[in-house]
């Protein structure tokens, strides 16, 4: 993954929390060769938050102390109570058991035996299967901007306040091969202490590279002056982003000038 | 409408910005029924959206805006020839292909029938809404999730491309969907709404708030 370019989003974003990747360490062997650190008995949530401090972390079925995240990536068999809702329904979340069921399937856990996952920022990664970014709901706006700039419409965008880490912004982008984006949950924003304006959106990794070029394309075209100058304040020099910021311009500009093309061509036309 | 719902929920959930509703007026005649305070100047939807998040109830026609997004999603103008093919969306930079523009632009679900104008207020002071939308920090939009999940389970897909958030995401979308849609919002949105880095949005059609709400409620004492 190329440093540089995660070092200039994170900056023209100026997120918080570090880029995370989140890789699926398939076999044992996977496991063991890992250098990712292994924590005492942890949730997904808390792996993933620190990561998001520039932690590599490990985990496998022993030290991961949520089920839920354990189902999720595959790293044990989902019990019949569980895939049929009936579990979920007795929370009280939902009306019916049907509704539960929906909600279950939804979560697309991972159906392939995975043994263990490392957790750590992208960068420190040598491969990795997801990428994760959580950060304030203006970041996510951004972050989805570069994800349309390249891919268009998201179409499996879905958050419906449960399992935010290991289903909505790990499980279902792999599942989907698409873009997620989170509200979290009540137990990821337990376990990960997030803030009340923080979420998350998430993608496998094959993406990673155009969103982040998409953000970075789209700093002059969609930020006004007062966040262009919050960005040249976090530089080191004003062109690190590999570009000038452009003050006093944004898409609305370019968008004028080829309406005056447009009525110019019309008016010729007639 | 809604008052009690509407005053339990924003307790609940201790919202900072009132509920906003949002209602098409058909005709001219529907304008001028309706006892919300006719606006003079000019301004954007999201702006008057914010009016409304703060108390005014107004009631603006096609000539109260100065942009062309609100009026075009809503069906108070036809949009243009240049935006509906996505030419327009290519050149103005954001996106990488005619393709993609024209998608962003037909994801938009304008409204394709045609309103004289639209009434907007804080929804416990209005009669009548067709959309509702909500303002609200991340956690406090996973919560009105977690209350539509409880009725309704897993929304249609929710399609936000930071583009067009107030008059498509939470306006137009739902309407034309039918369904609960969420906004990441969009840069336009953030600067008329004064939104802090943390807020979003959610818009819903209207017959749909009592029971999202009902579900805000169901779930506040849940264990995780």
């Amino acid at each position: 993954m190329e440093e540089r370019k995660i070092q200039q989003a994170v900056k023209a974003l100026g997120l918080k929390r570090q880029i995370i990747g989140v890789r699926f360490l398939v076999f044992r062997q996977d496991y063991e060769a890992s250098k990712g650190e292994e924590m005492e008995k942890s949730t997904l949530c808390q792996l993933v938050l620190w990561a998001g401090d520039g932690k590599k972390v490990k985990a496998g079925m022993e030290n991961l102390s949520c089920r839920n995240g354990a189902y999720a990536v595959g790293m044990c068999s989902v019990p019949e109570e569980e895939k049929s809702g009936r579990k979920e329904f007795t929370s009280g979340d939902y009306e019916s058991l049907a509704v539960a069921r929906q909600i279950c399937e939804n979560k697309q856990f991972i159906p392939q035996n995975i043994y263990g996952i490392e957790i750590a920022p992208l960068e420190k990664m040598g491969e990795a299967d997801i990428v994760m970014m959580i950060g304030t709901a203006k970041d996510i706006m951004r972050i989805m901007q570069g994800y349309v700039r390249y891919y268009g419409v998201a179409k499996n965008v879905v958050t419906v306040g449960k399992c935010g880490v290991c289903s909505e912004l790990i499980s279902r982008p792999f599942m989907n091969n698409d873009i997620n984006v989170s509200l979290l949950s009540r137990c990821a924003r337990k376990n990960g202490d997030y803030q009340k304006g923080e979420m998350g959106i998430s993608m496998p990794v094959h993406m990673v590279n155009s969103v982040l070029t998409g953000i970075l394309e789209t700093v002059n075209l969609t930020e006004n002056n007062g966040p262009k100058r919050e960005i040249l304040e976090r530089l080191d020099y004003p062109e690190e982003l590999g570009f000038s910021i452009r003050m006093n311009y944004d898409y609305a500009i370019q968008g004028m000038e080829y309406q005056k093309y447009c009525a110019e061509c019309m008016k010729e036309e007639q | 409408m809604e008052d009690e719902r509407v005053a339990k929920v924003t307790e609940e959930l201790e919202l900072e910005r009132q509920i906003v509703g949002v209602r098409f007026l058909v005709y001219e005649k529907d304008f001028e029924n309706s006892t919300a305070e006719a606006v003079k100047g000019k301004n954007r939807l999201c702006g008057y959206v914010n009016k409304a998040n703060h108390g005014a109830r107004i009631k603006v026609v096609l000539g109260n805006f100065s942009c062309t997004g609100g009026p075009n999603q809503t069906g108070m103008s036809q949009a243009s020839e240049s935006h509906i093919s996505g030419q327009g969306m290519k050149h103005c930079g954001l996106y990488t292909d005619l393709g993609i523009g024209r998608e962003i632009c037909d994801s938009f679900s304008r409204i394709p029938q045609k309103i004289f104008a639209l009434e907007i207020g804080p929804l416990s002071k209005m009669e009548e809404a067709d959309v509702v939308i909500i303002l609200g920090m991340a956690e406090q939009i996973m919560r009105i999730m977690e209350g539509y999940a409880f009725h309704y389970g897993v929304p249609k897909p929710l399609i936000s491309a930071g583009n067009g958030a107030m008059c498509s995401d939470m306006t137009a979308k739902p309407f034309m969907r039918n369904d609960i849609n969420l906004s990441v919002m969009c840069c336009g949105a953030r600067t008329s709404t004064v939104s802090g880095h943390g807020e979003l949005g959610v818009g819903m059609p209207s017959h749909m708030f009592r029971y999202v709400a009902d579900g805000v409620l169901s779930t506040a004492g849940s264990r995780v």
